[in-house]
């Protein structure tokens, strides 16, 4: 590999820097250029065919009202942002704690595990107002609703990733002398990790709809009461600025949860970049 | 990149003539083969059916519709919030709203216009339970009011207050969605506003849940029309012999309401059999008097209650310095079934 290099070497190191520079460039350039691709369509369309704001705010449109509500929308924000991570945390700690227990008791995988799947059909759009009259008006309901929703893709992950041990593995270990404690923390909790934050990526992006739904039956605060509030007032502008505050949202937690999934599992990284290198 | 731009604009021209071309093609043969000569008529509702929408079922069921040449099909709202879009933009041709409504969609250029009054007085009001000892406005400081998120109930709340010497800054809004009997009954609340006096008070009665009701226009807030029928501008330019022939219609299946309560909502009952003639029996017989106007025409709209109410939502920040009322409405169709 460096025979070919040598004129490389011998003349610039700079070269390689600049390559990888390059390569960086290169890795931006796609996601950057179809986002503003799809903003420089929408806005076009939007002022070619003269479209009225009430029906389809551009996105200049969008930005403006952005700026203009900022200390509005921040405040309303944190409000959605709260009843996200509370209901988050309460799903992350029962989802885990169950899913541990469905993998270890075929009793309870038996008896619990359709109740667990079973819960996922439930409308929690028919839910949501009951959820009012029986715990409140307050924050209750819309962490209720975000755990409910973020519940399901944790605990069912985990299951499956506490399942996906290699029993020879196991064996070995046992015959090695492991304890019961020791196979379930050096050898089925490292393999699950990695299914459990896949279910902790897909319950933590669906949070952000989750307490929108929570907030759409019945709140004072909150995103979700923010847009059913601008609705009838026709401020569609508004509208668009809320949601794309919630995407930016859901993309920040998406990242966050990423971020910490790399922290905790260096290992899993390394060993996927060594596969994609290979594939490479 | 010329040729990327090029392509993008033909694709931009193209696209909405192809759109076209799919949506006149489509129903010409329908027209052709039916004996109608208006193209089918979509009414969509402001709320599921209810004793209010009798008259429109009436007129469909007994062929009023029909006899005008209209083949109408009447629906809920997808949502009670994008009723006034759907019909601004065609997508329905005739819609029931609030008449704040309407002034607020106006201002912010969605072109619709109110063609007949539906309901002549305001349904909303104040409720509480019986034993509650709440039965003034004044009653409410430092009391918990539920309401249902839809803006223009505080301004009507604060006038209320306002004229017995309170404030919105008196009581506590909670936003308990469109649950307001529930919340009331379930004792969430103190009280609640957005709720009809025609419609769920009856409701929590049946509930065993008796209530105080304070009326609107009896504490400050002007007389108001509650709904109001509303087209869009175009469709009034357009094709006006269709907005004529639909209010002469309805207002026909409304004056056989009016003359029968009951057997409207029997009727009503017979095409949307999820109705409940538990509500609708004895909230028909409170409502029917509210569809004529003083003069005993359906629909009509008086040009000094538009005027004065308008005068009132500037005041209380629902509506724009200077904003022009009179071509909110429009009396003509009806005036011209006179």
């Amino acid at each position: 590999m460096r025979d070919s290099t040598g004129d490389n070497a011998s003349g610039n190191p700079e070269h390689g820097k600049i390559r990888s520079a390059v390569a960086r460039l290169r890795l931006w350039a796609a996601p950057v250029t179809i986002l503003l691709g799809i903003v420089v369509l929408w806005e076009l369309w939007v002022q070619v065919w003269d479209i009225p704001k009430w029906q389809l705010p551009s996105p200049s449109e969008i930005g403006r009202e952005l700026a203009a509500s900022r200390s509005l929308l921040l405040e309303h924000t944190l409000v959605t942002l709260e009843e996200i991570i509370l209901g988050f945390v309460a799903a992350l700690t029962s989802g885990l704690v169950l899913a541990t227990a469905i993998a270890y008791s075929r009793i309870l995988e038996r008896s619990v595990y359709p109740i667990v799947i079973a819960s996922q059909t439930v409308p929690i759009i028919a839910i949501a107002p009951l959820l009012l009259i029986w715990v409140g008006y307050g924050i209750a309901p819309k962490v209720i609703v975000v755990a409910l929703i973020c519940f399901y893709p944790i605990a069912v992950n985990t299951v499956d990733g506490l399942k996906a041990v290699d029993p020879d593995m196991v064996n070995m270990m046992k015959t090695l002398g492991a304890s019961r404690w020791q196979v379930f923390t050096k050898l089925q909790m490292p393999t699950a990790m990695p299914y459990m934050f896949s279910g902790i990526k897909v319950g933590i992006s669906v949070s952000v709809i989750a307490a929108v739904i929570g907030e759409w039956v019945g709140a004072s605060a909150g995103l979700g009461y923010l847009i059913t509030y601008s609705q009838p007032l026709f401020l569609t502008a508004r509208v668009f600025a809320a949601i794309v505050v919630l995407s930016a949202m859901g993309i920040s937690l998406f990242v966050l949860a990423s971020v910490v999934e790399r922290m905790m599992l260096p290992w899993y990284y390394t060993e996927k970049r060594a596969n994609s290198i290979e594939r490479m | 990149m010329n040729k990327f731009i090029a392509a993008l604009l033909l694709a931009l021209g193209l696209l909405p003539v192809l759109a076209a071309c799919g949506g006149s093609t489509a129903p010409t043969p329908q027209i052709e083969t039916k004996v109608t000569s208006f193209p089918p008529v979509s009414v969509v509702l402001d709320w599921f059916p209810w004793s209010n929408h009798a008259g429109l079922f009436i007129a469909k069921d007994r062929g009023y519709f029909a006899a005008e040449g209209l083949d109408v099909d009447i629906h809920p709202p997808a949502d009670p919030a994008t009723i006034l879009q759907t019909v601004a933009t065609g997508r329905d041709d005739f819609g029931i709203n609030y008449q704040t409504g309407v002034l607020i969609a106006r201002q912010e250029g969605v072109p619709v216009v109110s063609i007949a009054a539906l309901v002549q007085h305001p349904l909303n009001s104040v409720m509480t339970l019986k034993g509650s000892g709440i039965t003034e406005p004044k009653d409410l400081a430092g009391k918990t009011v539920g309401w249902p998120g839809i803006p223009d109930n505080e301004p009507l709340l604060d006038t209320m207050l306002k004229s017995q010497g309170k404030s919105l800054s008196d009581v506590e809004l909670v936003n308990v969605g469109f649950d307001l009997v529930p919340a009331l009954i379930g004792k969430k609340v103190d009280a609640i506003v957005g709720a009809y006096w025609v419609h769920e008070s009856i409701s929590a009665i049946n509930q065993g849940f008796p209530v105080n009701i304070m009326r609107m226009e009896q504490h400050g807030v002007p007389d108001f029309y509650e709904l109001v029928l509303v087209t869009n501008e175009e469709k009034i330019k357009e094709n006006p012999e269709l907005v004529q022939r639909f209010v002469r219609a309805a207002s026909r299946g409304y004056q056989d309401a009016i003359a029968d309560p009951q057997g409207a909502v029997e009727l009503l009952k017979r095409v949307r059999p999820e109705v409940d003639l538990a509500i609708e029996s004895p909230g028909v017989d409170m409502l029917a008097p509210l569809w004529n106007s003083d003069q005993g025409v359906f629909g009509w709209q008086d040009e000094a209650r538009w005027v004065e109410f308008a005068a009132w939502m500037q005041e209380n920040g629902l509506l724009n310095p200077g904003s022009d009322v009179s071509s909110a409405f429009d009396n003509s169709f009806v005036a011209a079934g006179q």
